[in-house]
């Protein structure tokens, strides 16, 4: 999701974890700052389990999310 | 039928992809252009820490930051504008030329790459920056309110500084910059309507405080290299037919930018009285507000199909989306000065003091934060604030803006609705001024409780239209609040009674219930036999007011329509 804001970062996530088998699990990699926070709190607010975020390099971040069963 | 409506929203999602490529083309990926999202850097989350987190370095330097205003005030008659651009990564200004100009105040807009305003702390630093080169000379600067704007391109970064030059004179003149990149994608670059909404958002902080003489615009645009003509004209032409056009360099940077920074006269006391806002005051707007859902829900579902039909069957079909997303934008480019005489005509002269009977006590923009807006007026004023109304100009369009999480807030205005805070006493006599005024539709929507900490209770529907946790815990902070007011849920209801209802005392019993239960309205019997009772009040006690009735003279209600209340009642009557 490079290069793109807020609020595509989610809504492209939660359009992937609903194409997604339960247990499936998506990276996401955002470069914007307020998706860092928006992407895993929609996330686990739809149910799906938030395994990690980390810092991927300088301004990119890695969201991993499990899609719920 | 089903399937010809299925047509035509695809073909208008083409249209829609065909606009993204045309953006593209020009250099602008729409999908990282803000719609109000994030388009400015996140004041609660970022703005507001960093200037915190710079309060100690503020104070070695020669400048002060004016008080958080829609508007900066400066004392005079009159100003002058002189722009500068800087480098964000070493701006500099010259500690003579600010010795020399000694300029009154300085407005700032500041355009930086994302990652540079991620946090409070890396913002701050880019900050500090700019307060150290406008605060190292002996002249001491006034800093208005700035704005920024986080860009998705590194090249387009930059520091402008409007400085303003006060004539002397007696009276107040106001000053702002407000700036955006795109309103409606749907609209050409140059788009008359789209510079319109622009400009007028610059000047609607200007309009809000009662500013409407001595008008004078400085244009903000940019546009890549073969499109910059145009945008420039379509900014230049609004521009003059509201006020004085003010030459002044352009960012140039070839990335969408439309806006103004324009300062205006005032030669009344400018409507801050926040000290004097108390019990007995009310909260007027003067139009429904909530026009951001409509062209970021619309850029959302035109790049998801399964949202477009998630839309399409829970709102409404795309081609009437689209016309009444048309009537949005006309209505944004419709400048408020109308609005601004009003406000202008209850405001003390020059000077005089302020009195709750004839002068409005404060006035705010409901812009970006929505129905935040009325929150940092009750904290600015100390005072808590309850809404019985979060009047929106599409309820159902904020509801899927905020369920589908394409927006935090999904309240969130820009240049239009006005918040005003009055007494009571003052109230009809504005709302009928108001009311005059075409398309807009004001009404009172809340009251001023009393002296507080600053908190909002809303109506508990309006919290769908929020979907943003962080955002939703400032308004649930005030569920103390909401639980014990009566109004909070404020409704209106329009019921009718059947069965032995007529010339059984009922309308007397209803008329001593409401007066008991804090419900206004009336009472009125039907050539048909059945009683109608219209009232407002809270939602739960019109139910236990109604359900009361109809068992104490064991009548039926045979059709009650909630609907929101109008204020109007001041009693309950028997017609």
């Amino acid at each position: 999701m490079r290069g793109y804001v807020c609020p595509y970062p989610q809504l492209a996530t939660l359009k992937a974890l609903r194409s997604m088998e339960p247990g499936e699990v998506l990276e996401v990699l955002t470069d914007n700052p307020p998706s860092v926070q928006n992407v895993p709190a929609i996330a686990r607010r739809e149910g799906h389990e938030v395994l990690g975020v980390e810092q991927a390099g300088e301004n990119l971040w890695r969201i991993v999310i499990r899609r719920s069963g | 039928m089903e399937d010809s409506h299925k047509e035509v929203g695809m073909s208008r999602l083409d249209k829609f992809r065909e606009r993204v490529r045309l953006y593209r083309e020009a250099g602008i990926a729409l999908e990282s252009l803000s719609l109000g999202c994030s388009v400015k850097v996140d004041l609660y989350d970022v703005l507001y820490p960093a200037l915190e987190l710079l309060k100690d370095d503020v104070r070695r330097l020669n400048l002060v930051i004016a008080p958080r205003e829609d508007a900066a005030i400066i004392r005079g008659a009159g100003a002058e504008l002189r722009r500068l651009f800087l480098d964000p990564e070493e701006p500099r200004i010259d500690p003579s030329f600010l010795e020399s100009y000694a300029p009154d105040l300085a407005v700032v807009l500041v355009q930086l790459y994302m990652a540079k305003a991620a946090t409070p702390a890396k913002f701050a630093e880019y900050a500090a920056r700019l307060y150290r080169a406008l605060g190292s000379s002996r002249h001491r600067v006034w800093l208005g309110k700035g704005h920024s704007i986080v860009s998705t391109k590194k090249g387009a970064e930059f520091f402008m500084v409007d400085l303003l030059k006060a004539e002397e004179g007696d009276g107040y003149v106001l000053a702002n910059n407000d700036t955006i990149q795109v309103i409606d994608p749907s609209e050409d670059l140059d788009s008359p309507l789209q510079a319109a909404v622009a400009v007028n958002n610059a000047l609607n902080d200007l309009y809000v405080k009662g500013v409407h003489k001595g008008v004078e615009i400085a244009p903000v645009y940019d546009a890549p290299e073969p499109y910059r003509p145009r945008v420039k004209a379509a900014v230049e032409s609004h521009s003059s037919s509201l006020g004085r056009v003010v030459e002044a360099p352009q960012p140039g940077r070839g990335y969408l930018l439309l806006g103004a920074t324009a300062y205006g006269v005032l030669d009344r006391e400018p409507p801050a009285f926040y000290d004097r806002i108390g019990e007995g005051f009310v909260v007027l707007v003067t139009r429904p507000f909530g026009e951001l859902a409509y062209f970021t829900t619309y850029v959302a579902v035109g790049t998801d199909e399964e949202l477009l039909k998630a839309f399409e069957k829970s709102v409404m079909p795309i081609e009437r989306f689209e016309a009444e997303k048309r009537a949005v934008l006309e209505l944004m480019a419709r400048p408020n000065v109308d609005v601004a005489r009003v406000i202008y005509d209850h405001l003390p002269e020059y000077g005089e003091r302020f009195d709750p009977e004839a002068h409005i006590a404060a006035t705010i923009d409901v812009s970006g934060p929505g129905v935040f807006v009325f929150k940092e007026v009750a904290e600015r004023a100390g005072v808590d604030v309850e809404l019985w109304d979060v009047p929106l100009l599409n309820p159902a369009v904020s509801r899927f803006a905020a369920a589908n999480y394409i927006m935090p807030d999904a309240t969130a205005g820009t240049n239009g609705a006005v918040a005003i805070f009055l007494h009571e006493r003052l109230a009809d006599e504005v709302l009928q001024r108001l009311s005059k005024i075409p398309h807009l539709r004001p009404s009172v929507i809340g009251r001023v409780v009393g002296r507080g900490e600053g908190r909002l209770a809303v109506p508990r529907d309006a919290l769908a239209y929020i979907s943003s946790d962080k955002l939703r815990e400032k308004l649930a902070g005030s569920a103390p609040v909401l639980g014990g007011l009566a109004a909070a849920r404020a409704a209106r209801v329009k019921a009718y009674l059947e069965g032995e209802v007529q010339g059984v005392g009922l309308r007397p019993a209803a008329r001593a219930k409401a007066k008991a239960l804090g419900i206004a309205g009336y009472a009125a019997n039907l050539p048909d036999g059945r009683v109608e009772i219209v009232a407002e009040g809270d939602r739960e006690r019109l139910e236990k007011f109604l359900q009361d009735l109809c068992s104490r003279f064991n009548c039926r209600i045979a059709e009650a329509v909630w609907e929101a209340p109008e204020g109007k009642f001041s009693d309950f009557e028997i017609k």
